[in-house]
């Protein structure tokens, strides 16, 4: 494991509500599985510059696609509905580590 | 503090309807006789449910957070439609994926407000138990009250 923080966006629609739910939960899913993070959330609108550095995406808009492929992408909805969220923050945790 | 309007005048039960154009035009059209939004506000709507879809695979019944963007919104404002028969909402995220959803909030907020606002309403539905008793409720009255109750500390009701 890394001792640098990894970067996570969340992106959505307006960049103001769903998608920053999102990022507290993972945020807070992170510190309790042990994995330091900054999370930013973003709107569709803003995905430039902001998202060149990121490890990891975890999307709840259509359509988006990594700027690099280095960077998983993965669907957030669970964090809105709250039906499967722990199995998306374990893949997260398995998508940091796989990055090294 | 200018609070968010939700009263039994906002919430629709037992109607049926046919698409999801019917129902955020039945809601749009109670807040815009409210004062709360824009004329173009439905229109808003639809055409963000277009680019952004708003349907949610939530438990037992999925529901759909309809929006527009903050500048349509003239007074914060929720609109509620329990239906009898669930409407094709998109799925959230996704290009092509669908849900039935039963319960509708049709949602008109400023910038500030929408975090905080969705962040309680999201605790609604995501627990099953609470949404399964939202969606049994038969009188609007009552379902205001009940949303209120779960939703506190920013719902005002209106005229």
């Amino acid at each position: 494991m890394r001792t640098a923080k990894y970067r996570i966006v969340t992106i959505c629609g307006s960049g103001v509500a769903a998608c920053t739910i999102a990022a507290q939960k993972i945020a807070k899913g992170m510190a309790e599985r042990g994995i330091d993070v900054d999370v930013k959330a973003i709107s569709m609108r803003e995905a430039g510059g902001e998202i060149d550095h990121a490890d990891l995406f975890v999307t709840i808009a259509p359509g988006f696609k990594a700027p690099n492929l280095a960077a998983p992408v993965l669907n957030g909805v669970a964090f809105l509905t709250g039906v499967g969220e722990s199995k998306v923050l374990d893949e997260i945790v398995k998508r940091l580590k796989e990055k090294g | 503090m200018d609070s968010i309007r939700f009263d039994e005048q906002l919430v629709v039960i037992g109607q049926s309807f046919r698409s999801k154009e019917e129902v955020v035009h039945e809601l749009a059209s109670r807040l815009l006789g409210q004062g709360c939004v824009l004329p173009s506000y439905e229109e808003a709507v639809l055409r963000r449910e277009a680019s952004f879809p708003t349907g949610l695979p939530t438990e037992p019944i999925c529901v759909a957070i309809p929006h527009a963007d903050p500048e349509y919104c003239v007074h914060p404002a929720l609109g509620l439609a329990l239906l009898p028969e669930p409407v094709t909402f998109g799925l959230m995220g996704d290009e092509e994926a669908t849900v039935e959803a039963s319960v509708v909030f049709l949602l008109a907020l400023k910038a500030d407000k929408q975090l905080t606002f969705l962040t309680q309403l999201a605790a609604l539905f995501q627990t099953p138990e609470t949404l399964s008793a939202l969606a049994s409720i038969t009188d609007p009255h009552e379902a205001a009250a009940f949303v209120k109750s779960k939703v506190d500390r920013q719902l005002a009701g209106g005229r």
